[in-house]
Protein backbone atom coordinates (compact mmCIF):
# COMPACT_ATOMS: atom_id res chain seq x y z
CA UNK A 1 0.00 0.00 0.00
CA UNK A 2 1.68 3.10 -1.18
CA UNK A 3 1.58 6.68 1.20
CA UNK A 4 -0.18 8.71 -1.59
CA UNK A 5 -3.49 8.81 -0.11
CA UNK A 6 -5.27 10.42 2.67
CA UNK A 7 -8.73 9.84 3.94
CA UNK A 8 -10.90 12.23 5.20
CA UNK A 9 -13.74 11.53 7.78
CA UNK A 10 -16.78 12.94 9.13
CA UNK A 11 -18.77 11.53 12.25
CA UNK A 12 -22.60 11.72 12.73
CA UNK A 13 -23.13 10.85 16.14
CA UNK A 14 -26.33 10.39 18.09
CA UNK A 15 -27.37 11.30 21.41
CA UNK A 16 -29.67 10.06 23.33
CA UNK A 17 -30.95 13.09 25.69
CA UNK A 18 -31.58 11.89 29.43
CA UNK A 19 -34.90 13.52 30.06
CA UNK A 20 -37.21 11.17 32.16
CA UNK A 21 -40.16 11.49 29.71
CA UNK A 22 -40.15 10.87 25.78
CA UNK A 23 -39.37 14.00 23.17
CA UNK A 24 -43.10 14.00 21.65
CA UNK A 25 -45.16 11.79 24.42
CA UNK A 26 -45.12 11.27 28.36
CA UNK A 27 -44.61 7.46 28.70
CA UNK A 28 -41.10 7.04 30.90
CA UNK A 29 -37.84 6.51 28.52
CA UNK A 30 -35.90 4.53 31.28
CA UNK A 31 -33.81 2.20 29.83
CA UNK A 32 -34.10 -1.84 30.46
CA UNK A 33 -38.15 -1.94 30.91
CA UNK A 34 -40.04 -5.25 29.60
CA UNK A 35 -40.79 -4.93 26.59
CA UNK A 36 -42.90 -2.45 25.31
CA UNK A 37 -44.02 -1.44 29.00
CA UNK A 38 -42.85 1.99 27.76
CA UNK A 39 -44.65 2.49 24.34
CA UNK A 40 -47.98 4.85 24.75
CA UNK A 41 -50.23 5.23 22.00
CA UNK A 42 -48.26 8.45 20.95
CA UNK A 43 -45.41 6.15 20.43
CA UNK A 44 -47.44 3.77 18.80
CA UNK A 45 -48.61 5.85 16.21
CA UNK A 46 -52.09 5.19 17.10
CA UNK A 47 -54.56 7.17 14.91
CA UNK A 48 -55.98 10.38 16.89
CA UNK A 49 -52.76 11.10 18.73
CA UNK A 50 -50.98 14.13 18.47
CA UNK A 51 -47.08 14.73 19.23
CA UNK A 52 -46.18 17.48 22.14
CA UNK A 53 -42.89 18.47 22.00
CA UNK A 54 -40.85 18.21 25.49
CA UNK A 55 -39.52 21.69 26.77
CA UNK A 56 -36.25 19.50 28.51
CA UNK A 57 -35.55 18.31 24.98
CA UNK A 58 -35.29 22.08 23.83
CA UNK A 59 -33.26 23.11 26.46
CA UNK A 60 -30.77 20.43 26.34
CA UNK A 61 -30.05 20.78 23.08
CA UNK A 62 -29.66 24.72 23.44
CA UNK A 63 -27.20 23.90 26.50
CA UNK A 64 -25.23 21.78 23.98
CA UNK A 65 -25.18 24.32 21.25
CA UNK A 66 -24.04 27.29 24.01
CA UNK A 67 -21.42 24.78 25.40
CA UNK A 68 -19.87 24.36 21.84
CA UNK A 69 -20.00 28.40 20.86
CA UNK A 70 -22.81 27.39 17.99
CA UNK A 71 -25.42 29.61 16.64
CA UNK A 72 -28.58 28.79 18.21
CA UNK A 73 -31.40 29.25 15.68
CA UNK A 74 -34.72 31.48 16.42
CA UNK A 75 -36.96 29.52 15.10
CA UNK A 76 -36.57 25.28 15.28
CA UNK A 77 -39.25 23.39 13.29
CA UNK A 78 -39.57 19.82 12.95
CA UNK A 79 -39.62 17.84 9.18
CA UNK A 80 -41.00 14.26 8.71
CA UNK A 81 -38.99 11.81 7.51
CA UNK A 82 -40.58 8.88 5.72
CA UNK A 83 -39.43 5.68 5.70
CA UNK A 84 -40.90 1.78 6.04
CA UNK A 85 -39.64 0.10 8.77
CA UNK A 86 -41.43 -1.69 11.30
CA UNK A 87 -39.76 -0.48 14.50
CA UNK A 88 -40.81 3.12 13.10
CA UNK A 89 -44.49 2.97 13.46
CA UNK A 90 -45.67 6.07 12.17
CA UNK A 91 -44.05 5.42 8.92
CA UNK A 92 -41.99 8.45 9.63
CA UNK A 93 -39.68 9.93 12.04
CA UNK A 94 -40.18 13.56 13.25
CA UNK A 95 -36.90 14.80 12.95
CA UNK A 96 -35.44 18.35 11.56
CA UNK A 97 -34.51 19.33 8.12
CA UNK A 98 -33.80 23.31 7.61
CA UNK A 99 -34.42 24.77 10.93
CA UNK A 100 -31.86 22.71 13.08
CA UNK A 101 -31.89 24.03 16.48
CA UNK A 102 -28.10 23.75 16.60
CA UNK A 103 -26.29 25.79 14.09
CA UNK A 104 -22.22 25.83 12.88
CA UNK A 105 -19.56 25.35 16.13
CA UNK A 106 -16.81 23.80 16.55
CA UNK A 107 -14.06 21.63 19.27
CA UNK A 108 -10.91 21.19 19.65
CA UNK A 109 -9.30 18.18 20.13
CA UNK A 110 -5.97 16.87 21.13
CA UNK A 111 -3.86 14.92 19.29
CA UNK A 112 -1.09 12.40 20.23
CA UNK A 113 2.16 14.51 19.13
CA UNK A 114 0.16 17.66 21.90
CA UNK A 115 -1.31 19.11 18.91
CA UNK A 116 -4.40 20.33 18.91
CA UNK A 117 -6.79 20.59 15.97
CA UNK A 118 -10.74 22.07 15.60
CA UNK A 119 -13.04 20.00 14.47
CA UNK A 120 -16.01 22.42 12.64
CA UNK A 121 -19.60 21.16 13.71
CA UNK A 122 -21.92 21.58 11.02
CA UNK A 123 -25.22 20.90 13.18
CA UNK A 124 -27.20 19.20 15.74
CA UNK A 125 -30.56 18.67 15.50
CA UNK A 126 -33.38 17.02 17.46
CA UNK A 127 -35.44 14.18 16.57
CA UNK A 128 -37.12 10.86 18.19
CA UNK A 129 -35.55 7.44 18.13
CA UNK A 130 -37.26 4.47 16.89
CA UNK A 131 -37.97 0.66 18.27
CA UNK A 132 -35.76 -1.79 18.05
CA UNK A 133 -36.09 -4.79 16.17
CA UNK A 134 -35.21 -8.25 17.21
CA UNK A 135 -34.59 -10.67 14.51
CA UNK A 136 -33.45 -14.14 16.19
CA UNK A 137 -36.17 -14.17 19.12
CA UNK A 138 -38.70 -16.33 17.04
CA UNK A 139 -38.20 -18.40 14.27
CA UNK A 140 -39.85 -16.71 11.35
CA UNK A 141 -41.12 -13.53 12.54
CA UNK A 142 -39.36 -10.40 13.93
CA UNK A 143 -40.11 -9.20 17.74
CA UNK A 144 -40.45 -5.57 17.96
CA UNK A 145 -40.35 -3.86 21.45
CA UNK A 146 -40.99 -0.16 20.69
CA UNK A 147 -39.64 1.22 24.53
CA UNK A 148 -36.93 3.33 22.67
CA UNK A 149 -39.64 4.52 19.85
CA UNK A 150 -39.97 8.48 20.84
CA UNK A 151 -36.79 8.66 23.30
CA UNK A 152 -35.26 12.19 22.47
CA UNK A 153 -32.21 12.01 20.37
CA UNK A 154 -29.51 14.64 19.45
CA UNK A 155 -27.72 14.21 16.38
CA UNK A 156 -24.39 15.94 16.56
CA UNK A 157 -23.20 16.14 12.82
CA UNK A 158 -19.05 17.52 12.25
CA UNK A 159 -17.45 18.55 9.27
CA UNK A 160 -15.07 16.55 7.38
CA UNK A 161 -12.00 17.76 9.09
CA UNK A 162 -10.79 14.62 10.97
CA UNK A 163 -8.02 12.69 8.78
CA UNK A 164 -7.57 9.59 10.30
CA UNK A 165 -9.05 7.01 13.03
CA UNK A 166 -7.25 8.70 15.93
CA UNK A 167 -8.54 11.96 15.28
CA UNK A 168 -12.33 10.18 14.89
CA UNK A 169 -11.80 9.03 18.58
CA UNK A 170 -10.27 12.05 20.02
CA UNK A 171 -13.53 13.42 18.47
CA UNK A 172 -15.98 11.41 19.99
CA UNK A 173 -14.62 11.18 23.17
CA UNK A 174 -14.20 15.00 23.57
CA UNK A 175 -18.12 15.08 22.57
CA UNK A 176 -18.63 12.08 24.98
CA UNK A 177 -17.00 14.29 28.08
CA UNK A 178 -19.03 17.27 26.59
CA UNK A 179 -22.73 16.31 26.79
CA UNK A 180 -21.50 13.95 30.25
CA UNK A 181 -20.58 17.15 32.22
CA UNK A 182 -23.68 19.35 30.90
CA UNK A 183 -25.33 15.93 31.70
CA UNK A 184 -27.76 16.45 29.35
CA UNK A 185 -27.22 12.25 28.60
CA UNK A 186 -25.88 9.45 30.53
CA UNK A 187 -23.33 8.73 27.25
CA UNK A 188 -23.29 4.79 28.25
CA UNK A 189 -22.24 3.66 24.79
CA UNK A 190 -23.09 0.05 25.24
CA UNK A 191 -26.88 0.93 26.13
CA UNK A 192 -26.95 2.69 23.17
CA UNK A 193 -27.37 6.25 24.59
CA UNK A 194 -24.34 7.16 22.01
CA UNK A 195 -24.28 5.85 18.57
CA UNK A 196 -21.94 7.03 15.81
CA UNK A 197 -21.63 6.88 12.26
CA UNK A 198 -18.65 7.58 10.21
CA UNK A 199 -18.69 8.92 7.02
CA UNK A 200 -14.68 8.10 5.51
CA UNK A 201 -13.36 8.81 1.72
CA UNK A 202 -10.14 8.39 0.52
CA UNK A 203 -8.15 11.09 -2.15
CA UNK A 204 -4.80 11.26 -3.19
CA UNK A 205 -2.88 13.91 -1.31
CA UNK A 206 -2.45 17.26 -2.00
CA UNK A 207 -6.35 16.56 -4.53
CA UNK A 208 -8.83 19.61 -3.22
CA UNK A 209 -11.84 17.56 -4.16
CA UNK A 210 -13.05 14.46 -1.91
CA UNK A 211 -13.55 11.60 -3.10
CA UNK A 212 -16.38 9.07 -3.02
CA UNK A 213 -17.76 8.26 0.53
CA UNK A 214 -18.92 5.15 2.21
CA UNK A 215 -21.00 5.58 5.46
CA UNK A 216 -19.90 3.25 8.21
CA UNK A 217 -22.99 2.27 10.52
CA UNK A 218 -23.36 0.44 13.69
CA UNK A 219 -20.66 1.73 15.70
CA UNK A 220 -20.99 1.72 19.80
CA UNK A 221 -17.93 1.81 20.85
CA UNK A 222 -15.05 3.94 21.05
CA UNK A 223 -12.31 0.69 20.26
CA UNK A 224 -14.82 0.19 17.01
CA UNK A 225 -14.72 3.79 16.10
CA UNK A 226 -10.82 3.25 15.24
CA UNK A 227 -11.07 -0.16 13.83
CA UNK A 228 -13.98 0.28 11.66
CA UNK A 229 -12.41 3.48 10.18
CA UNK A 230 -9.38 1.87 9.94
CA UNK A 231 -10.64 -1.20 8.48
CA UNK A 232 -12.85 1.36 5.46
CA UNK A 233 -9.71 3.40 5.00
CA UNK A 234 -7.61 0.05 3.67
CA UNK A 235 -10.55 -1.25 1.65
CA UNK A 236 -10.91 1.69 -0.37
CA UNK A 237 -7.25 2.18 -0.81
CA UNK A 238 -6.93 -1.20 -1.46
CA UNK A 239 -9.45 -0.72 -4.33
CA UNK A 240 -8.33 2.79 -5.68
CA UNK A 241 -4.88 1.23 -6.20
CA UNK A 242 -6.39 -2.04 -7.87
CA UNK A 243 -7.99 0.93 -10.53
CA UNK A 244 -11.71 -0.37 -8.72
CA UNK A 245 -14.03 2.58 -8.38
CA UNK A 246 -15.55 3.23 -4.71
CA UNK A 247 -19.37 2.93 -4.56
CA UNK A 248 -21.05 5.53 -2.56
CA UNK A 249 -22.97 3.51 0.17
CA UNK A 250 -23.81 1.98 3.23
CA UNK A 251 -21.59 0.03 5.04
CA UNK A 252 -22.19 -2.27 8.72
CA UNK A 253 -19.44 -2.49 10.66
CA UNK A 254 -19.09 -6.23 11.95
CA UNK A 255 -16.73 -6.12 14.89
CA UNK A 256 -16.78 -9.79 15.41
CA UNK A 257 -14.81 -9.93 12.39
CA UNK A 258 -13.43 -6.66 12.10
CA UNK A 259 -14.62 -6.15 8.80
CA UNK A 260 -17.67 -3.64 7.10
CA UNK A 261 -20.29 -4.91 5.01
CA UNK A 262 -21.76 -3.51 1.78
CA UNK A 263 -25.68 -2.25 3.39
CA UNK A 264 -27.39 -0.83 0.22
CA UNK A 265 -25.98 1.47 -2.34
CA UNK A 266 -26.82 5.14 -3.32
CA UNK A 267 -29.17 4.11 -5.93
CA UNK A 268 -31.32 1.89 -3.71
CA UNK A 269 -31.00 4.80 -1.28
CA UNK A 270 -34.18 5.89 0.27
CA UNK A 271 -36.52 8.80 -0.77
CA UNK A 272 -37.36 10.32 2.51
CA UNK A 273 -39.67 12.64 1.25
CA UNK A 274 -39.28 15.35 3.87
CA UNK A 275 -41.99 17.45 4.52
CA UNK A 276 -42.64 19.83 7.01
CA UNK A 277 -44.39 18.18 9.88
CA UNK A 278 -48.04 19.77 10.31
CA UNK A 279 -48.48 18.58 13.87
CA UNK A 280 -45.81 20.68 15.82
CA UNK A 281 -45.83 24.40 15.55
CA UNK A 282 -42.11 25.64 15.09
CA UNK A 283 -41.12 26.78 18.33
CA UNK A 284 -39.38 30.32 18.67
CA UNK A 285 -36.44 30.32 20.97
CA UNK A 286 -35.48 33.74 23.12
CA UNK A 287 -32.28 35.41 23.43
CA UNK A 288 -33.09 35.31 27.06
CA UNK A 289 -33.87 31.90 26.93
CA UNK A 290 -30.32 30.84 25.56
CA UNK A 291 -28.64 33.89 28.05
CA UNK A 292 -30.31 32.26 30.90
CA UNK A 293 -28.66 28.93 29.46
CA UNK A 294 -25.56 29.91 29.25
CA UNK A 295 -25.36 31.56 32.85
CA UNK A 296 -26.17 27.84 34.29
CA UNK A 297 -23.37 26.00 32.41
CA UNK A 298 -21.26 23.89 34.50
CA UNK A 299 -17.89 23.63 34.60
CA UNK A 300 -16.89 22.17 30.59
CA UNK A 301 -14.08 19.92 30.32
CA UNK A 302 -11.82 22.50 28.76
CA UNK A 303 -13.07 24.87 31.57
CA UNK A 304 -11.70 21.92 34.38
CA UNK A 305 -8.95 21.30 32.62
CA UNK A 306 -7.49 25.02 32.79
CA UNK A 307 -8.18 24.93 36.28
CA UNK A 308 -6.32 22.09 36.86
CA UNK A 309 -2.90 23.70 35.07
CA UNK A 310 -3.45 26.87 36.63
CA UNK A 311 -4.50 26.13 40.15
CA UNK A 312 -3.05 22.80 40.78
CA UNK A 313 0.03 23.05 38.73
CA UNK A 314 -0.47 19.98 35.99
CA UNK A 315 0.67 19.68 32.87
CA UNK A 316 -1.16 20.09 29.82
CA UNK A 317 -0.63 16.64 29.07
CA UNK A 318 -1.65 14.99 32.49
CA UNK A 319 -4.73 17.75 32.68
CA UNK A 320 -6.29 16.52 29.46
CA UNK A 321 -6.18 13.06 30.03
CA UNK A 322 -7.54 13.89 33.60
CA UNK A 323 -10.82 15.61 32.05
CA UNK A 324 -11.02 13.47 29.35
CA UNK A 325 -12.76 11.66 31.67
CA UNK A 326 -15.02 13.28 34.24
CA UNK A 327 -15.90 11.08 36.47
CA UNK A 328 -11.61 10.38 36.87
CA UNK A 329 -11.50 13.80 36.97
CA UNK A 330 -14.42 13.77 39.76
CA UNK A 331 -12.25 11.20 41.19
CA UNK A 332 -9.33 12.64 41.64
CA UNK A 333 -10.75 16.08 43.13
CA UNK A 334 -12.35 13.86 45.62
CA UNK A 335 -9.29 12.58 46.38
CA UNK A 336 -6.93 16.00 46.67
CA UNK A 337 -9.53 16.42 49.49
CA UNK A 338 -7.65 14.58 51.81
CA UNK A 339 -4.16 14.62 50.22
CA UNK A 340 -2.79 17.51 48.98
CA UNK A 341 -0.14 16.57 46.39
CA UNK A 342 -1.74 16.84 42.84
CA UNK A 343 0.99 15.89 40.75
CA UNK A 344 1.59 12.40 43.05
CA UNK A 345 -2.64 11.77 42.68
CA UNK A 346 -2.77 12.57 38.96
CA UNK A 347 0.20 9.84 38.46
CA UNK A 348 -1.34 7.61 40.56
CA UNK A 349 -4.89 8.18 39.03
CA UNK A 350 -3.08 8.09 35.73
CA UNK A 351 -1.39 4.75 36.06
CA UNK A 352 -2.22 2.23 38.18
CA UNK A 353 -5.64 3.62 38.96
CA UNK A 354 -7.10 3.79 35.71
CA UNK A 355 -4.84 0.16 34.64
CA UNK A 356 -7.06 -1.51 37.50
CA UNK A 357 -10.34 0.26 36.29
CA UNK A 358 -9.77 -1.08 33.26
CA UNK A 359 -8.55 -4.54 34.50
CA UNK A 360 -11.92 -4.52 35.68
CA UNK A 361 -14.11 -2.86 33.45
CA UNK A 362 -15.08 -0.27 36.00
CA UNK A 363 -15.98 3.05 35.70
CA UNK A 364 -14.24 5.40 38.55
CA UNK A 365 -17.88 6.13 40.21
CA UNK A 366 -17.84 2.17 40.84
CA UNK A 367 -14.44 1.91 42.08
CA UNK A 368 -13.95 -0.44 44.64
CA UNK A 369 -11.54 1.53 46.28
CA UNK A 370 -13.21 4.84 47.12
CA UNK A 371 -11.27 8.47 47.23
CA UNK A 372 -11.27 8.62 50.84
CA UNK A 373 -9.09 5.07 51.02
CA UNK A 374 -7.15 5.80 47.86
CA UNK A 375 -6.12 9.06 49.39
CA UNK A 376 -5.23 6.99 52.87
CA UNK A 377 -2.88 4.72 50.29
CA UNK A 378 -0.96 7.47 48.92
CA UNK A 379 -0.25 9.37 52.00
CA UNK A 380 1.20 6.10 53.53
CA UNK A 381 3.38 6.31 50.58
CA UNK A 382 4.00 10.44 50.24
CA UNK A 383 5.29 10.12 53.87
CA UNK A 384 7.74 7.20 53.08
CA UNK A 385 5.98 4.73 55.19
CA UNK A 386 5.44 1.87 51.86
CA UNK A 387 7.26 2.23 49.10
CA UNK A 388 5.49 2.75 45.11
CA UNK A 389 6.17 -1.08 44.68
CA UNK A 390 4.03 -1.65 47.69
CA UNK A 391 1.39 0.82 47.28
CA UNK A 392 0.88 -0.77 43.54
CA UNK A 393 0.42 -3.80 45.49
CA UNK A 394 -1.53 -2.59 48.38
CA UNK A 395 -3.85 -0.84 45.57
CA UNK A 396 -4.48 -4.34 44.18
CA UNK A 397 -5.01 -5.89 47.60
CA UNK A 398 -7.57 -3.46 49.11
CA UNK A 399 -9.54 -3.42 45.59
CA UNK A 400 -10.06 -7.22 45.78
CA UNK A 401 -10.98 -7.22 49.67
CA UNK A 402 -13.26 -4.06 50.30
CA UNK A 403 -13.68 -4.53 53.74
CA UNK A 404 -10.21 -4.26 54.30
CA UNK A 405 -8.19 -1.12 55.44
CA UNK A 406 -5.18 0.35 54.08
CA UNK A 407 -3.43 -0.08 57.40
CA UNK A 408 -4.20 -3.61 57.74
CA UNK A 409 -3.86 -4.76 54.40
CA UNK A 410 -0.12 -3.07 54.67
CA UNK A 411 0.39 -4.91 57.81
CA UNK A 412 -1.20 -8.46 56.26
CA UNK A 413 1.01 -8.38 53.18
CA UNK A 414 4.12 -7.12 55.32
CA UNK A 415 4.81 -4.18 53.55
CA UNK A 416 6.18 -1.45 55.78
CA UNK A 417 8.94 0.41 54.81
CA UNK A 418 12.30 -0.09 56.58
CA UNK A 419 13.38 3.39 57.39
CA UNK A 420 15.44 1.94 60.24
CA UNK A 421 19.50 2.78 59.78
CA UNK A 422 20.85 -0.08 60.88
CA UNK A 423 18.97 -2.59 59.56
CA UNK A 424 19.23 -1.38 56.13
CA UNK A 425 23.29 -0.38 56.56
CA UNK A 426 22.89 -4.51 57.49
CA UNK A 427 21.38 -5.42 54.19
CA UNK A 428 23.69 -3.14 52.48
CA UNK A 429 26.79 -4.75 53.39
CA UNK A 430 25.22 -7.88 52.73
CA UNK A 431 24.74 -7.21 49.31
CA UNK A 432 27.95 -5.27 49.02
CA UNK A 433 29.87 -8.75 50.41
CA UNK A 434 28.21 -10.84 48.58
CA UNK A 435 29.50 -8.97 45.02
CA UNK A 436 32.91 -7.94 45.48
CA UNK A 437 33.46 -7.97 41.67
CA UNK A 438 30.73 -5.35 41.04
CA UNK A 439 31.97 -3.31 43.75
CA UNK A 440 35.70 -3.13 42.57
CA UNK A 441 34.03 -2.29 38.87
CA UNK A 442 32.41 0.30 40.58
CA UNK A 443 35.27 1.54 42.36
CA UNK A 444 37.47 1.73 39.31
CA UNK A 445 34.97 4.61 38.10
CA UNK A 446 31.96 1.90 35.97
CA UNK A 447 29.27 4.56 37.84
CA UNK A 448 26.08 2.59 36.17
CA UNK A 449 26.56 -0.60 38.38
CA UNK A 450 24.99 1.67 41.54
CA UNK A 451 22.06 0.97 40.14
CA UNK A 452 22.86 -2.33 39.91
CA UNK A 453 23.73 -1.72 43.85
CA UNK A 454 20.29 -0.01 44.94
CA UNK A 455 18.16 -3.09 42.65
CA UNK A 456 19.86 -5.74 44.84
CA UNK A 457 19.33 -4.27 47.94
CA UNK A 458 15.41 -3.67 47.48
CA UNK A 459 14.86 -7.34 46.13
CA UNK A 460 17.23 -7.77 48.74
CA UNK A 461 14.35 -6.25 51.66
CA UNK A 462 11.27 -7.53 49.41
CA UNK A 463 10.80 -4.12 48.40
CA UNK A 464 10.44 -2.71 51.62
CA UNK A 465 13.56 -0.82 51.85
CA UNK A 466 13.14 2.62 51.73
CA UNK A 467 14.50 3.78 48.13
CA UNK A 468 16.05 7.41 49.71
CA UNK A 469 17.76 5.80 52.58
CA UNK A 470 18.99 2.93 50.42
CA UNK A 471 20.39 5.72 47.91
CA UNK A 472 22.07 7.72 50.60
CA UNK A 473 23.47 4.87 52.82
CA UNK A 474 24.57 2.82 49.88
CA UNK A 475 26.30 6.17 48.42
CA UNK A 476 28.28 6.17 51.72
CA UNK A 477 29.41 2.62 52.08
CA UNK A 478 30.91 1.98 48.51
CA UNK A 479 33.20 4.24 48.84
CA UNK B 1 -41.59 16.36 -14.84
CA UNK B 2 -43.56 14.20 -15.77
CA UNK B 3 -44.05 10.44 -14.46
CA UNK B 4 -42.90 7.64 -17.01
CA UNK B 5 -42.92 4.61 -16.13
CA UNK B 6 -39.35 4.29 -14.17
CA UNK B 7 -40.76 7.78 -11.99
CA UNK B 8 -44.07 5.57 -11.67
CA UNK B 9 -42.13 2.29 -11.05
CA UNK B 10 -40.10 4.10 -8.16
CA UNK B 11 -43.35 5.37 -6.62
CA UNK B 12 -44.82 2.28 -6.07
CA UNK B 13 -41.59 1.08 -3.74
CA UNK B 14 -41.50 3.99 -1.95
CA UNK B 15 -45.22 3.55 -1.17
CA UNK B 16 -45.35 -0.34 -1.04
CA UNK B 17 -48.49 0.14 -3.26
CA UNK B 18 -48.41 -2.78 -5.89
CA UNK B 19 -49.82 -1.28 -9.08
CA UNK B 20 -52.10 -3.49 -11.82
CA UNK B 21 -50.33 -3.76 -15.52
CA UNK B 22 -53.64 -2.70 -16.59
CA UNK B 23 -54.40 0.33 -14.52
CA UNK B 24 -50.92 1.39 -15.52
CA UNK B 25 -51.77 3.74 -18.23
CA UNK B 26 -54.86 5.31 -16.19
CA UNK B 27 -52.29 6.48 -13.78
CA UNK B 28 -50.28 7.60 -15.40
CA UNK B 29 -52.23 10.34 -16.99
CA UNK B 30 -53.69 11.02 -13.44
CA UNK B 31 -50.39 11.57 -12.01
CA UNK B 32 -49.08 13.72 -14.79
CA UNK B 33 -52.55 15.89 -14.57
CA UNK B 34 -51.28 16.44 -10.93
CA UNK B 35 -47.96 16.98 -12.17
CA UNK B 36 -49.34 19.54 -14.26
CA UNK B 37 -51.17 21.45 -12.28
CA UNK B 38 -47.59 21.53 -9.39
CA UNK B 39 -46.24 23.24 -12.54
CA UNK B 40 -48.72 25.82 -12.65
CA UNK B 41 -48.07 26.30 -9.17
CA UNK B 42 -44.84 26.53 -8.79
CA UNK B 43 -44.61 29.22 -11.58
CA UNK B 44 -45.82 31.85 -8.87
CA UNK B 45 -43.60 34.02 -7.71
CA UNK B 46 -44.25 33.66 -3.91
CA UNK B 47 -40.44 34.78 -3.36
CA UNK B 48 -41.29 37.73 -1.27
CA UNK B 49 -43.73 35.69 1.14
CA UNK B 50 -43.01 33.97 4.06
CA UNK B 51 -43.76 30.08 4.76
CA UNK B 52 -47.34 28.95 5.27
CA UNK B 53 -46.51 25.61 6.27
CA UNK B 54 -47.28 26.66 10.01
CA UNK B 55 -48.77 30.84 10.15
CA UNK B 56 -48.89 30.75 14.05
CA UNK B 57 -46.22 31.80 16.43
CA UNK B 58 -46.10 30.69 19.38
CA UNK B 59 -44.85 28.82 22.29
CA UNK B 60 -47.21 27.42 23.89
CA UNK B 61 -47.37 24.20 23.14
CA UNK B 62 -44.30 22.57 24.61
CA UNK B 63 -44.63 19.72 27.52
CA UNK B 64 -43.32 19.76 30.47
CA UNK B 65 -40.90 16.74 31.31
CA UNK B 66 -43.13 14.67 33.48
CA UNK B 67 -43.76 10.67 32.89
CA UNK B 68 -47.56 10.02 33.36
CA UNK B 69 -47.42 6.00 33.99
CA UNK B 70 -50.84 4.22 33.04
CA UNK B 71 -49.65 2.53 29.73
CA UNK B 72 -51.82 -0.66 29.50
CA UNK B 73 -49.62 -2.96 26.98
CA UNK B 74 -52.26 -5.16 27.17
CA UNK B 75 -55.37 -3.16 26.12
CA UNK B 76 -52.48 -1.60 23.66
CA UNK B 77 -51.61 -4.90 21.98
CA UNK B 78 -55.55 -6.03 21.39
CA UNK B 79 -55.31 -3.79 17.85
CA UNK B 80 -52.27 -5.71 16.50
CA UNK B 81 -52.27 -8.65 14.76
CA UNK B 82 -49.68 -10.59 16.30
CA UNK B 83 -48.11 -10.18 19.73
CA UNK B 84 -46.09 -12.72 22.15
CA UNK B 85 -44.46 -11.93 25.50
CA UNK B 86 -44.68 -8.25 24.82
CA UNK B 87 -43.46 -8.31 21.84
CA UNK B 88 -45.25 -7.00 18.32
CA UNK B 89 -44.37 -9.68 15.66
CA UNK B 90 -44.10 -8.66 12.46
CA UNK B 91 -43.11 -10.78 9.52
CA UNK B 92 -39.35 -11.59 9.34
CA UNK B 93 -37.49 -8.36 8.16
CA UNK B 94 -34.09 -9.64 6.75
CA UNK B 95 -31.11 -6.89 6.78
Amino acid sequence: MTNNWESVIGLEIHVQLNSESKIFSNAPTKFGSDQNLQACEVDLGMPGTLPVLNEKAIEKAIKFGVAINAEIAEKVGFARKNYFYPDLPKGYQISQLDDPIVGKGSIEIQLRDQEIKTIGITRAHLEEDAGKSIHDLFENETAIDLNRAGTPLLEIVSEPDMSNAEEAVAYLKKIHSIVCALEISDGNMSQGSMRCDANVSIRKKGDEKLGTRTELKNINSFKFVEKAINFEIKRQISCLEKGEEIIQETRLYDAINNTTRSMRSKEEANDYRYFPEPDIIPIQITSDQIQRIKNELPELPDEKKERFINELGLSEYDARNLTYDLELADFFEKTLVNIDDPKLVTNWILGDFSAILNKFDVEAKDSKVDAVKFAELLTYLKEEKISGQATKKVLENIWENPDLSVSKSIQDLGLEQISDDNEIEEIIEKVINNNPDQKEQFLSGKDRLFGFFVGQVMKESKGKANPKLVNEILKKKLV
Amino acid sequence: MTINDKTLENLSKLSKIKIDDNLRDKLKEDLNLTMNMIDKINKIDCDQIEELSHPIKNNFNLREDVVSKDINRESLQKTSNKTEDGFYLVPKVIE
